[in-house]
């Protein structure tokens, strides 16, 4: 291990995750004390072995993981497969499987994963190539149906957000994305309207007709799947579980079930708001305390700091997870190779969607689909996760081009 | 190009860190959003979540009777309660149908309520018996947020005794709450009706407070603040327990009322009105059968004694009596021919027994009750002269009662039959109303008060509902104006001839003085006229004024003395029933014939005497002579 690698070691990312774990044990503290007192201390007995592993994995480099890419994805469809045929059920869906005692998310550790995956493809296939782009296409999707199939429509999400992130940095072009996306404005636009979707279709037909000279297949393909997407969403809202369909409407009036769907976001709106600029101190917080928000230390820990801490707290996580969020972004810059850049790409796209989708799902901007917020929310499969994709981050700092400063 | 391009993903590097940016910068955005601009309305919200006050009922005051009786009282019971604070919607929902189901209760009901109520505790149904309990208590499982709470609920020992005195509670509606504004709260029992509603704020006391904080499923986690209930006041009421109960009764399977005072101060030791309603049957949910019987087309609701008004008949003539004495147009010992007929123009008037009395005098005309010398007197005195003595006396005007719904009843005189018919008041009208009939309408309180004047020596009595009087009624309206000793000294003698040897008769009691006056006013022709008897006992001293009414039930002599002497016999503690029962209730043989002998176009007025017979002076064979006659 050369002293240079060490020299390169980002401190300031390790501190900022530090400071959130521990804001993160504070508030899971404030909440379970004075019941599930076990979860704080298994939490924070995790973190120690976390933070070994990713600090092993930044030693060690992040080399052989190109190597060990298809052996690491292979492991992970069979988690995911295993899941399927024995997990155990909570809250409606499938999502844990126990290995010697030991219960654990398989889709957790998908995220790196598919992130280590898509990172060696990626840095290998061109992007712009028909067989690379398939090829991501199918990394990408096979874990996502099997997660999406449990059902965690949260975590399938989040690999989409990792696929569109880590494809767009390889330089997938903006169009690209648009069209496979379109499927989806398709269906939106044949809900407003028959006219509206007549146009749509119209327009994209006349726009793939003059980007794409030369080809006829694709295209066809592309304008074909948003006349289905647009006369098959009925379907595909009937394929979504009554509590998805309910999160969804809920999102879209929060208020009109106050009691009952809505009463997560409007409950967790309540906390956030009413802590005001300082909050109402360190586990003084009524609407925590007197359990008005149900699951509340995990996905829904940040009420507990806005409520009890206030805008200055909630500031300053938002500043740790900037820092966090930022240096991931640096060292992606500065990484020795593509596949390093990728490997900080993947992760940062991670966090990044986990920690804006959490808090606008915490504070009512967007449906509540049930993502964790990262190294704050309690799961113990995440915060080793988690740790792991700093470390990561790490990896590639302790073997960047340049040298800070 | 493997690992070069690093221009490219530079770009792309930065255009991410942007999309970042932008989505880290919206959160921050609705951070501030919710915790500086709305930080204080959350504040609020997150304080109505946590804080709930708990209202304890204060126990309501016991009302009590003059000897200490407890007329209306407290006792446990148990409500079905659901606490929506528990549940979610869809579960509120679904316990609404089952709760429904299993108690009888329309669903549409519940979920007003629960409604109405946001999310305080719901009443689904007060005052339940062991059965319902039972029921709820074997489904508790599947009956999520509902418990059986104690309560106190009204009880009313005595049944529907002094029900329309006493009144009865309920739970307040929009509509009061509305009216009654400060103080008063969704949910609360207030008094609906009679004592209850006007004695409400001194009965009801001041309900127990505590602020708690609640958790999210509405258990309450500690006491912030605590108020102790402040239990109502109790009342005692001038009501005597034995008067009231004699008078209901009496009344038994007659639409009536009997009032009894005590003319010295306005005390009212009897106030009933029959048909009656047992007020119990309002402690829990009103059932249909109860509601049909209190909405029957007797209305038993209706207190007869204050809020209906009727002819008052010959018992006006005490009325008639002071108007001409007081107008010195006649004396004690003026003498009048009775021929059994008063003739006014075409018109004919006919006295209650046909042929007369023959020679009489002013005394005699009011112990027999004899029509045709108040014809005269009432013509030659004029609607004024009569209707101010009237209304000097209580007449024409509420009395005063605390009770809700007193009637005025009518004094009418010219301008009144101008407002209301168009048309002049006419002599004929006059003759009418000299005894008591016509327009002229009064309540049995408003005769009780008019007879007190004349018991108590000219003092107009406030009837007072407590004793000692709430300070509301302690004030007597008035004095009537000085009357001459003549005046006095005739209806001392003459009021107590009536019971000793004239229509009153059947009140009179051995041993005892009293005095009193009959009447029998035409209700609807053809049908049994209203009958009356007001009274007084002792004579000399009177200590008790009683006046019986009953609904065309038939002649005040044979109906309502009978009754009054009961009361009498009461007051003054001797035997109620008589070893000869038989004898007071006796027929009246002749009554049929005299009725039938009314004259059509006539006011057709008649005066039954008891069958105790009047021993009348002898007479002189009538000449047929008219007095004051105008005839043609």
């Amino acid at each position: 291990m050369p002293a240079r690698h060490w020299r390169q070691f980002d401190p300031w990312l390790l501190l900022a995750v530090f400071g959130i774990v521990g804001i993160s044990l504070a508030c899971i503290h404030s909440v379970t004390h004075g019941g599930h007192k076990a979860d704080f201390g298994a939490q924070a007995a995790l973190f120690g072995p976390a933070f070994g592993l990713a600090m092993l994995l930044a030693v060690s480099g992040y080399h052989w993981l190109r190597s060990a890419a298809p052996f690491i994805y292979g492991l992970n469809i069979l988690g995911l497969l295993s899941v399927m045929l024995f997990g155990h059920t909570a809250l409606g869906a499938q999502r844990w499987i126990a290995i010697a005692g030991v219960k654990f998310q398989p889709s957790e550790f998908a995220k790196l994963a598919l992130i280590v995956t898509l990172s060696r493809v990626l840095s290998e296939k061109s992007i712009h190539a028909t067989d690379g782009l398939l090829t991501v296409l199918g990394t990408v999707l096979v874990p996502a149906l099997l997660i999406f199939k449990q059902p965690d429509l949260g975590t399938s999400l989040v690999y989409g957000a990792i696929a569109v992130g880590m494809t767009f940095w390889a330089g997938l072009p903006v169009s690209v994305l648009f069209k496979m996306a379109s499927p989806l404005l398709g269906a939106v636009c044949y809900h407003v309207g028959p006219w509206v979707f007549g146009a749509y279709l119209a327009g994209l037909a006349g726009w793939l007709a003059w980007s794409r000279k030369g080809h006829k297949v694709l295209p066809l393909a592309v304008w074909l799947a948003n006349l289905l997407a647009g006369v098959g969403a009925d379907k595909v809202w009937n394929l979504l579980k009554d509590y998805q369909k309910q999160r969804i409407l809920t999102f879209l009036d929060p208020e009109a079930d106050p009691l009952g769907a809505g009463y997560h976001v409007i409950q967790s709106k309540i906390a956030i708001g009413s802590g005001g600029w300082l909050g109402k101190g360190f586990m003084q917080g009524t609407q925590t305390q007197l359990h008005f928000i149900p699951e509340q230390h995990t996905d829904f820990i940040f009420s507990v700091l806005g409520e009890e801490l206030g805008f200055a707290g909630g500031l300053v996580l938002m500043l740790l997870y900037a820092v966090v969020l930022g240096r991931g972004l640096l060292v992606a810059m500065q990484a020795q190779d593509r596949f390093g850049a990728l490997l900080c790409i993947g992760v940062v796209t991670m966090l990044g969607f986990h920690v804006v989708v959490n808090l606008g799902m915490a504070m009512g901007l967007l449906p509540v689909v049930g993502i964790p917020l990262p190294m704050m929310s309690f799961g113990r499969t995440a915060l080793v996760t988690n740790m792991l994709a700093i470390g990561l981050i790490e990896a590639v700092a302790m073997r960047r081009r340049k040298l800070m400063f | 190009m493997m690992d070069a391009g690093q221009s490219p993903s530079r770009a792309r590097t930065l255009m991410l860190g942007a999309a970042l940016a932008l989505g880290w910068l919206a959160v921050l955005g609705r951070l501030g959003q919710l915790q500086i601009v709305g930080g204080a309305d959350f504040r609020e919200r997150a304080e109505g979540n946590r804080l709930r006050v708990i209202l304890e009922p204060a126990p309501r005051g016991l009302v009590r009777d003059r000897n200490g009786e407890v007329l209306a009282t407290n006792r446990l019971s148990y409500s079905v309660t659901l606490y929506p604070i528990k549940l979610t919607r869809q579960t509120t929902e679904e316990v609404i149908r089952r709760l429904g189901k299993l108690l009888g209760v329309p669903a549409d009901e519940i979920r007003q309520k629960w409604r109405r109520a946001v999310s305080l505790p719901v009443r689904v149904k007060t005052d339940v018996d062991d059965r319902t309990m039972a029921i709820v208590a074997e489904n508790q499982a599947r009956l999520p947020g509902v418990s059986i709470d104690p309560i106190t609920v009204r009880h009313y020992p005595r049944g529907q005794m002094a029900s329309h005195l006493l009144g009865h509670t309920g739970e307040v509606t929009d509509r009061e709450l509305e009216v009654l504004g400060e103080g008063y709260r969704q949910g609360d029992i207030i008094g609906k009706t009679g004592l209850e509603r006007v004695f409400d704020g001194t009965l009801r006391g001041e309900p127990g407070k505590q602020q708690v904080e609640v958790d999210a499923r509405g258990r309450a986690i500690r006491t912030l603040a605590e108020v102790s209930p402040i239990p109502g006041k109790d009342v005692t009421l001038a009501l005597d327990g034995n008067l009231q109960a004699l008078a209901e009764r009496e009344l038994q399977g007659k639409l009536g009322a009997i009032v009894c005072l005590d003319p010295r101060n306005g005390e009212i030791l009897a106030l009933a009105s029959a048909p009656a309603f047992n007020p119990n049957i309002f402690a829990g949910r009103l059932r249909p059968e109860d509601w049909k019987a209190v909405n029957a087309p007797t209305r038993p609701l209706l207190n007869r004694a204050i809020s209906s008004a009727y002819p008052p008949g010959s018992t006006f003539k005490i009325v008639t009596s002071v108007a001409a004495l007081e107008a010195g147009i006649v004396k004690a010992t003026t003498r009048f021919w009775s021929s059994g007929e008063f003739v006014l123009g075409n018109r004919v008037f006919r006295d209650w027994k046909a042929g007369g009395f023959g020679d009489v005098n002013f005394t005699d005309a009011m112990i027999h009750s004899i029509d045709t010398v108040y014809y005269e007197l009432g013509l030659k005195l004029g609607v004024d002269r009569i209707a101010a003595r009237a209304r000097q006396m209580g007449l024409g005007q509420r009395t005063g009662i605390l009770l809700p719904g007193e009637a005025t009843g009518i004094v009418p005189d010219g301008a009144w039959k101008r407002a209301n018919f168009g048309q002049r008041w006419s002599k004929g009208d006059s003759v009418n109303m000299s005894i008591g009939q016509g327009f002229l309408t009064t309540t049995p309180l408003q005769l009780a008060v008019m007879l007190s004047t004349v018991a108590n020596g000219g003092r107009v009595v406030r009837p007072k509902l407590l004793r000692p009087a709430a300070p509301e009624e302690s004030e007597d309206p008035g004095q009537v104006p000085a009357w001459r000793p003549e005046t006095w000294q005739y209806l001392r003698h003459s009021l107590r001839r009536v019971v000793e040897a004239g229509t009153g008769a059947a009140a009179f009691i051995p041993g005892k003085t009293s005095a009193g006056k009959t009447g029998s006013a035409e209700a609807v022709k053809g049908q049994k006229t209203h009958s009356w008897f007001v009274g007084y006992t002792p004579a000399d001293q009177p200590r008790l004024v009683v006046v019986v009414f009953a609904e065309k039930a038939g002649h005040g002599g044979s109906v309502s003395a009978p009754i009054a002497g009961k009361l009498f016999r009461q007051f003054h503690g001797l035997p109620v029933d008589p070893q000869a029962s038989g004898s007071a209730t006796a027929s009246v043989p002749a009554s049929g014939s005299l009725v039938a002998g009314a004259q059509p176009g006539a006011a057709a007025l008649r005066k039954v005497p008891i069958e105790v017979p009047p021993p009348p002076p002898p007479l002189p064979s009538p000449p047929p002579t008219q007095p004051g006659g105008d005839a043609r």
